[in-house]
């Protein structure tokens, strides 16, 4: 896994925080939501992710004419054999790359949705199983741009992490126009695993560890969220499961064969923060809802 | 990764905000008391016993808020506070017998004892408003630190504001009860405010705790709607209080005995009750007239209302049959109808305000005539020389008495004889008298070998030789057990000397008895005079053969009406009568000598006792933190088994920080925590952390021994024993060095006044148990999904 890392960071620039959540992601079986403003990276981190990985990958490129069955794929009647033969969708891939992914109509989004949950697409009842792993990374403009069907909470739940890369600091920009400069970086790229080696990771991950004061403070950090006057509505359960899965991930990334309270506390905000919604009064204080659970980290004693 | 940096860690300031909250606690315990014990305002007749009162409530809200800054086990801050009040006790009512003006004796107590008994007697003998008599202010004093106790202890220690409205409302209760429905409005708005005050402090604390959670600093429109509903209650409370018709009070029935009821201060209905509420007359400020009336006697004659002539013991009481309007006259041989001559004065009578069913009266009484202003017969006892009615009072009633003069002259006195037999009812006396009353009644009456000059002797002990004192702020009663001690502190007022006197007269075989009544009180006009409440008045009357009922007056000079009879002359110091040869033999030393035998050997010892007990519990209080620290210290470094030997390390390591004001959060991970403590830390001592650190996680987190099959093979090798060594070993080091790093007085602090102890008694008492949290947070959660399924629409 490192060694992905270290290839993703030849890519991507001066983002060691980014990709190692999404190399989380991938481990720990989740999906990985990118909010940011365009240009940023967001397509160049998941593009780079599966190629280092030897997936296959697509990208979707969601617009808001794009149907549900660009996504899943069609049922086309073969007049030949004068059946109907299923056409895969661009889903049908390690990893998806679900672009803009607020800019669809909220059917189609609720296809994506649909599909990253069950891992698998039932077109005219047919049930079509997606390639393991698989993976989907959606990117989001922000809600307050024109022009974007904002994800519901429900949907948003989903997914088990979601970053933001934020601008790159001056040098990093600095070395970024040079790497591009010549050519496009990710043709350099080679895989350094593939799907197999993939699932096999993935599997270690869930033996790792939990001790059960880990999960009484999970669950007393999510239950903070529900508690707090400052959010309307506070993470789910799921959440809960999401985190130590999460949890699990980063313990594997980091060599330990148990989680920490520090692995928590690593993913309480990407985990936690776009599956809540601030209350009038934190709207009124200026408060985000990552400054609110990364707060309440600081206010639950560790277990 | 938006992780703060561990410095952002409220390490300090949110327990800061807790301590802050429980001091908040302990105040709003002492500002709800105080607004509680407005009530009591109306119930007393002036302000005296406000100080004290206010003293012990300060005196518990210091010692509550100083117990829980020691940790002291919640059960004993309680038993603290109530020391703290009986030290205001102490200081305020026997300080000179206090060691340190504060700390009970055994003298202190036992003067202290029936200042209770007195002032429970009082409470249950006067209507509201009281006089502020010191037993009945101590009764107040101790009130208010009992309620400001239970309102601490419930607020800041059980955190229960429904237990903490209790004696709120029993304070505001009691009072309006004791009021007889005769409250003023406020007393429940000051009630109802320290409630509400109450419940906004809980409030407050439990949005706190989750305000703490969420980082909210400011918490605003949270306790409004406390705030309304008890705003609302209250005003509806008050329009209704007001506007709805209340039953007027009940004309208290007048019969003359029982506990005084229905007595108001100015202008109120005067009720005389034998005995028990005549020093609330005479120690009230008003000057209520109880009756006019006009004589041609130039030195008009008391007037007697009832006649007291039972004694058991407690209360002197009038003839059974009396009371109930009947009569049936006990076998009296020989009354006399009056002493003396036959010269007579009229009496025109005009009572104003008198609530007994007995019409005050002169005596020696011939004739009562043209009864009128009250309905009802009267009739007239002529044993005692009493009116009585069944039940109505004397109020309004007019009447002429013709009073025969006396004309008694001593030597008529003295030539009486002793009365024939004991069968006289008013020579019976109970069994347990003091012995000290009866050695007085017959030194005093050493040198008199008649009946008439040991009376005299005996007037002139009480009011002239033997050194007694008027004064209405001593405990009421005439009861046997008092008439020792009346004897001994030689203050007292007329009940107490009539009744002293009455019994030392049965003691020596003149019959007795007491009359309650008042003195002729003072001329208005010519021919003219006015009684008012003060002139209330008690006085003996002696049986002497031959002669009749003889008034006698052993009250000293203190109430201005008091007159001595003709017949019965003071002393003036002139030779011939026995006073002089009693004031020689009984000053106050002989009585102390009397009174306190052998027993100052054991009072000192027990007095000593009761010393060193104070001191040893002063210093087990300064202590408790430290020795509760060394307890802790070896317990956690000695554990039984591994696991707990490293969280006792950890544990340890912490506390000493805690203690030396270094930083270490509950919040932080072990490895935050740890980082930041080693920051600047020499190599030895970081590693030792960091090995103590990795053993924490390990022991925490790693999967149990069973499972692992990696990682701590290498340490699985030791030996138990061997790695709890090594770990303590490590704790030493880290410990040396946190040490090393501060200036020695803090080291010296730390040791003696371990802050760990303060912070540890705090956090485990407020901190969340993820229980806690889970239903909190799912009440919480299911308040969110039904305003959150408005959302869609709201927006």
């Amino acid at each position: 896994m490192g060694e992905v890392a270290a290839s993703m960071a030849r890519v991507i620039s001066g983002k060691p925080e980014a990709i190692r959540l999404s190399l989380v992601a991938l481990l720990a079986e989740g999906h990985l939501l990118i909010e940011d403003v365009p240009g940023v990276g967001k397509t160049m981190l998941a593009k780079s992710l599966a190629r280092s990985l030897d997936c296959s990958m697509n990208r979707i490129q969601f617009t808001p004419d794009l149907l549900p069955g660009d996504v899943t794929g069609v049922s086309v009647f073969d007049q030949r054999s004068s059946t109907f033969e299923f056409r895969a969708g661009a889903i049908f891939a390690h990893i998806v790359l679900g672009d803009e992914i607020n800019r669809a109509s909220p059917k189609t989004q609720s296809a994506l949705l649909e599909a990253m949950e069950e891992q698998q697409v039932s077109v005219d009842g047919q049930t079509h199983r997606l390639p393991q792993p698989f993976m989907v990374i959606a990117t989001q403009n922000p809600v307050e741009m024109e022009g974007t069907y904002p994800l519901p909470e429900a949907q948003r739940d989903r997914f088990m992490l979601q970053i933001s890369l934020g601008y790159p600091d001056a040098s990093a920009e600095i070395a970024m126009i040079s790497t591009h400069e010549l050519s496009d970086p990710l043709e350099s790229l080679t895989p350094v695993t593939d799907a197999a080696t993939l699932r096999t990771l993935r599997l270690a991950t869930r033996s790792v560890y939990t001790s059960d004061s880990i999960k009484k403070y999970v669950v007393s950090l999510v239950s903070a969220t529900r508690g707090t006057p400052l959010l309307r509505l506070g993470a789910s359960p799921r959440a809960s499961v999401h985190l130590v899965h999460a949890a699990k991930a980063m313990a594997l990334l980091s060599g330990r064969d148990h989680v920490l309270p520090d692995d928590v506390q690593a993913l309480a905000v990407p985990v936690l923060s776009h599956r809540v919604l601030l209350s009038t009064e934190a709207h009124l204080d200026r408060r985000n809802a990552p400054g609110i659970i990364a707060d309440l980290v600081t206010r639950v004693p560790v277990a | 990764m938006t992780q703060p940096p561990p410095d952002d860690m409220p390490s300090n300031g949110w327990l800061l905000v807790r301590e802050r909250a429980r001091l908040a606690d302990t105040g709003v315990a002492a500002a709800a008391t105080l607004l509680a014990l407005l009530s009591l305002v109306p119930l007393y007749a002036d302000l005296q016993w406000v100080a004290p009162a206010v003293a012990a409530v300060a005196v518990v809200a210091l010692l509550g808020a100083g117990a829980r800054a020691i940790a002291l086990p919640v059960p004993f801050v309680p038993i603290i506070e109530a020391m703290g009040v009986i030290a205001v006790l102490t200081a305020v009512y026997t300080s000179d017998l206090a060691w340190a003006k504060v700390v009970p004796t055994t003298e202190s107590w036992d003067a202290l004892r029936p200042l209770i008994t007195e002032g429970l007697l009082d409470a249950q003998a006067f209507s509201a408003p009281v006089p502020t008599l010191p037993g009945l202010v101590l009764l107040a004093v101790a009130g208010a630190g009992l309620a400001a106790l239970c309102l601490d202890t419930f607020l800041a220690s059980v955190r229960s504001p429904l237990l903490a409205g209790l004696p709120i409302l029993v304070l505001f209760a009691g009072a309006a009860v004791l009021q007889f429905g005769q409250a003023p409005w406020w007393p429940f708005l000051a009630a109802s405010t320290a409630w509400l005050l109450v419940l906004a402090a809980d409030q407050r604390e439990r949005v706190r705790a989750w305000a703490g959670l969420a980082g909210v600093t400011r918490i605003r429109g949270l306790s409004t709607g406390a705030r309304r509903l008890g705003s609302a209650a209250i005003v509806v409370a008050l329009v209704l209080g007001i506007t709805l018709p209340t039953r007027p009070p009940a004309a208290p029935a007048g019969s003359g005995d029982g506990a005084g009821g229905g007595s108001a201060a100015e202008g109120g209905p005067v009720l005389l009750d034998p005995l028990v509420s005549m020093r609330r007359n005479l120690t009230l400020a008003s000057d209520t007239e109880v009756l006019t009336y006009r004589t041609d006697a130039v030195e008009p004659s008391y007037f007697r209302v009832s006649v007291l002539e039972a004694f058991d013991g407690q209360t002197w009481r009038q003839r059974p049959g009396l009371e109930s309007g009947r009569d049936p006259g006990w076998e009296l041989p020989g009354v006399a109808q009056a002493p003396g001559g036959t010269a007579t004065s009229a009496y025109d009578i005009s009572v104003s305000n008198l609530q007994n069913a007995f019409l005050p009266l002169p005596y020696p009484m011939a004739a009562l005539e043209n009864v009128a202003g009250v309905e009802g017969g009267w009739r007239l006892d002529s044993g005692t020389g009493v009116a009585f009615s069944g039940d109505r009072a004397a109020t309004g009633a007019r009447y002429r008495v013709t009073a025969l003069r006396p004309d008694v002259a001593a030597g008529d006195l003295r030539g009486a004889t002793l009365a024939q037999g004991s069968l006289w009812p008013q020579l019976t006396l109970p069994g347990g008298m003091p012995a000290v009353v009866e050695r007085t009644a017959l030194e005093v009456t050493a040198g008199a070998d008649n009946p008439y000059d040991r009376a005299l002797a005996l007037q002139d002990f009480f009011a002239r030789s033997g050194g007694f004192e008027y004064s209405t702020t001593v405990r009421s009663g005439a009861g046997s057990d008092y008439l020792a001690e009346f004897l001994q502190d030689r203050v007292g007022y007329c009940e107490q000397f009539a009744g002293a006197m009455a019994v030392m007269a049965r003691q020596l075989g003149i019959p007795s008895r007491i009359v309650v009544g008042f003195t002729q009180g003072a001329p208005v006009d010519d021919g003219v005079w006015s009684v008012t409440v003060r002139d209330a008045h008690a006085w003996p009357e002696l049986w002497f053969e031959g002669i009749g009922w003889v008034r006698f007056e052993p009250t000293p000079a203190g109430s201005a009406t008091v007159r001595t009879p003709a017949y019965a002359p003071l002393s003036s110091g002139g030779p011939g009568l026995s006073g002089d040869e009693s004031r020689g033999v009984f000053d106050s030393e002989g009585f102390d000598a009397i009174a306190a035998p052998e027993t100052t050997d054991v009072r000192g010892l027990v007095n000593r006792a009761t010393l060193v007990v104070a001191i040893l519990a002063g210093l087990l209080l300064l202590g408790w933190p430290m020795a509760r620290r060394i307890v802790r210290r070896r317990r956690r470094l000695h554990a039984r088994d591994y696991p707990a030997v490293v969280e006792g390390a950890w544990d340890e390591i912490g506390a000493t920080a805690v203690d030396l004001g270094q930083p270490w959060s509950p919040y932080g991970t072990p490895r935050q925590v740890a980082e930041r403590l080693s920051r600047g830390m020499p190599e030895p001592a970081a590693a030792a952390l960091r090995r103590v650190r990795v053993q924490v996680e390990q022991v925490r987190y790693a999967a149990p021994v069973a499972d692992s099959t990696t990682v701590r093979t290498a340490i699985m090798e030791r030996s138990g024993a061997e790695r709890a060594a090594a770990v303590r070993a490590d704790v030493k080091t880290v410990v040396r060095e946190l040490r090393r790093r501060v200036r020695w007085q803090a080291r010296v602090a730390g040791y003696c006044w371990p802050s760990s102890e303060r912070r540890r008694q705090r956090s485990s008492m407020r901190s969340m148990k993820p229980e806690d949290l889970r239903e909190r947070g799912a009440s919480a959660g299911a308040g969110v999904a039904s305003s959150g399924a408005r959302v869609p629409n709201a927006e």
